[in-house]
């Protein structure tokens, strides 16, 4: 994604590689991925398991497993910060749990059940604000006013919390400092049943439209993305294979891998006959195909995608893939 | 369709005792039926007792009350000597492909495992052709046959979990949630297999599921449950277009779906679900209902017939006519 409007950016990530070094072998989970959000936008990454999604907010936050993984490339800057540069560290570490904030996936591991949740929330206002032990548990109490959970409630153990509030536990402890600028949300409902999601889903709208957040919404359901984000980035074997507009790229998906997923989801609102589901299973990211990493599932594939990995192709003004054929052939794959 | 009933199940409950708390109402007075040939999807939140109900009808629990008739053939006080009869009528596709294979025994052992306990099929050669048509059934290669589970993905294990699920053709598949810890992509290529499987064997499916896009576009009827309740019970597109029960149509209203012009207005539910330990008088749902009035705290609701064909609801307001 070139930027039309460079002091807009709030984030961007520039060809990055990440690699997990395991006694199998090295994974890699991130070849070659570029980002960008704006101030005020809110991005829906999507992609199955193994994509690299959560690898991706890892690395925004500097906290990848340190022994096993290793950022082989790339650049990720957060207004301007070079976020990478481990010159810049004492500054990520004051970005980190104050400017970026994140929502873990599963609730339940996220919170540590040896300490209350007011407590828990606390140490972010101790670390980040200097607040006294006692003045941050006060403030945390309030907070969770915030997300609908009554404030004596802080003295609580996470283990006294039902899942849908454990997660709003995690979002206040998120939104604790003030305002975050971005705040990325991984998976923050996929735990929990439909009509929890819901309420969640609602307050994070709430608070996205009182505090003009950005937001990274990690997340393999697409009813989601189309519901809380205006952008989407589809991600495939940790590169970025096609992004745009939320609307653009759900009307007029035009990666293979992105038709695919639409048409392998069953939707609550259309009648479908019969599921067209992506033949095959991801690749593997020990052993890479050459070229594009779709080509071995992909229906369309031609000799030149099992040798070149295709470059980003412009479509519309907001809408870019990663397909040898997407620009080409006038959408000819979106047709069939 | 009277006439096709395959499974009829009568006031079944199933209360756990906890201890110093008093009982827990997993199943609390449920009956419907399962006809030849039909999916029947049954929805609801965790905790709502659906995979109990799937349990109780494989027998793998003991019931604390009510009945279930599978063709004449009273399951829960049939005797023993109809017990290997009864395991060929109905079998099970558990929700975990990962905890629901044995970690060491190889896909082969897996599927010879059913052959060798019923005792139907004699000598190893003749198990060995079953295992082959079996594979052949659902597309598992032969390479697979001499893989442990742990070397297989989650599709590839659902896969196995329900070929073995068809070793006897049965009459009634229970799919606990067979599809939620899979992939998008591979959910759609389970979906579609069992789809075909279906019209190919004639077979009937209970698919448990909390995924509502998953169940309405492989179900003919729905039972949608709630703490132990069946709250409403319709044929499947009558019960999108028409949602009657105050739950339901949150339930529903609460997917987000791609085509956001398309999404209904969302009602969202205060609170959680409440605890099924001793639940209250009354309606199940009366603490999340929007629509409740003194009555529904004190009378419980019955399931009702309404003006739609096969179309049940338990609601004091729902509009029947």
């Amino acid at each position: 994604m070139k930027n039309t409007n460079k002091d807009n950016t709030l984030l961007s990530i520039k060809d990055l590689f990440v690699e997990y070094r395991t006694y199998e072998g090295t994974v890699k989970a991130i070849n070659g991925l570029n980002f960008s959000i704006e101030k005020g936008e809110s991005v829906g990454l999507v992609g199955e398991t193994g994509a690299g999604k959560t690898t991706t907010a890892l690395s925004i936050l500097g906290i990848l497993p340190q022994r096993i993984a290793k950022v082989t490339q790339g650049s990720i800057k957060f207004n301007g910060l070079e976020l990478l540069d481990p010159k810049n560290k004492k500054e990520l570490e004051i970005i980190r749990g104050k400017r970026i904030s994140m929502i873990f996936q599963n609730p339940l591991t996220s919170l540590n059940p040896v300490f209350t949740i007011g407590e828990q929330i606390a140490m972010v206002l101790m670390q980040h604000e200097g607040l006294s032990r006692k003045k941050a548990f006060e403030k945390a109490a309030i907070t969770l006013e915030s997300v609908n959970i009554e404030p004596r409630r802080a003295m609580e153990y996470p283990h006294q919390f039902s899942g849908g509030m454990r997660q709003r536990v995690g979002i206040a402890a998120a939104l604790v400092t003030g305002n975050p600028e971005l705040l990325i949300a991984d998976e923050p409902t996929t735990a929990l049943d439909v009509t929890i999601q819901a309420q969640i889903l609602e307050l994070i709208k709430k608070l996205q439209r009182e505090n003009n957040l950005s937001m990274i919404m990690i997340t393999h359901n697409l009813g989601i993305v189309a519901e809380i984000c205006t952008k989407v980035s589809i991600i495939y074997s940790g590169r970025i294979i096609e992004s745009g507009s939320t609307k653009e790229v759900f009307k007029n998906p035009r990666h293979p891998y992105t038709i695919g997923l639409i048409g392998s989801l069953p939707d609550i609102a259309v009648k479908k006959t019969r599921l067209t589901p992506i033949p095959g299973f991801m690749a593997d990211p020990m052993n890479l195909p050459k070229g594009c990493s779709f080509n071995i599932r992909c229906p369309y594939a031609q000799d030149v995608c099992k040798e070149i990995n295709p470059e980003q192709t412009q479509l519309g003004a907001d809408h870019f893939v990663c397909c040898h054929f997407a620009g080409k052939h006038g959408g000819l794959i979106a047709k069939q | 369709m009277q006439n096709n009933k395959l499974l009829d199940v009568k006031n079944l409950k199933k209360y756990f005792k906890i201890k110093g708390k008093g009982y827990l109402h997993a199943v609390d007075d449920i009956s419907f039926e399962i006809y030849k040939g039909e999916t029947l999807g049954l929805v609801g939140e965790s905790g709502c007792g659906k995979t109990t109900v799937g349990n109780l009808l494989l027998r793998l629990l003991p019931e604390t009350g009510g009945s279930v008739f599978l063709d004449d053939i009273d399951i829960l006080n049939a005797p023993n000597s109809l017990n290997r009869e009864i395991c060929r009528k109905i079998q099970m596709i558990f929700q975990d492909p990962y905890s629901s294979l044995n970690p060491k025994k190889k896909v082969k052992e897996i599927l010879a495992e059913p052959f060798l306990v019923q005792k139907i099929v004699k000598g190893q050669k003749a198990v060995d052709n079953k295992i082959v048509e079996l594979c052949e059934m659902v597309n598992i290669q032969k390479e697979l046959l001499t893989k442990f589970p742990f070397e297989l993905d989650g599709g590839k294990r659902q896969t196995v979990c329900i070929a073995r699920a068809l070793a006897f053709r049965s009459d009634l598949i229970v799919c606990d949630e067979p599809v939620s810890s899979l992939d998008v992509s591979i959910q759609a290529q389970i979906i579609n297999m069992l789809m075909d499987l279906q019209e190919k064997l004639n077979m009937s499916y209970l698919f448990i599921t909390h995924d509502l896009s998953v169940v309405r576009h492989i179900s003919n009827r729905i039972i949608v449950m709630y703490l132990g309740k069946i709250m409403e019970e319709s044929p499947t597109e009558d019960l999108f277009e028409r949602p009657l029960h105050p739950y339901t149509k949150a339930l529903l209203s609460a997917i987000p779906s791609i085509d956001t012009e398309k999404s209904m207005d969302r009602i969202i539910l205060e609170g959680d679900v409440p605890s099924p330990i001793n639940p209250p008088q009354g309606c199940r749902f009366y603490k999340r209902c929007s629509k409740a009035q003194p009555i529904c705290l004190e009378k419980e609701p019955q399931l009702r017939d309404t003006a739609f064909p096969g179309h049940r609801v338990a609601c004091h307001f729902a509009k029947i006519d």
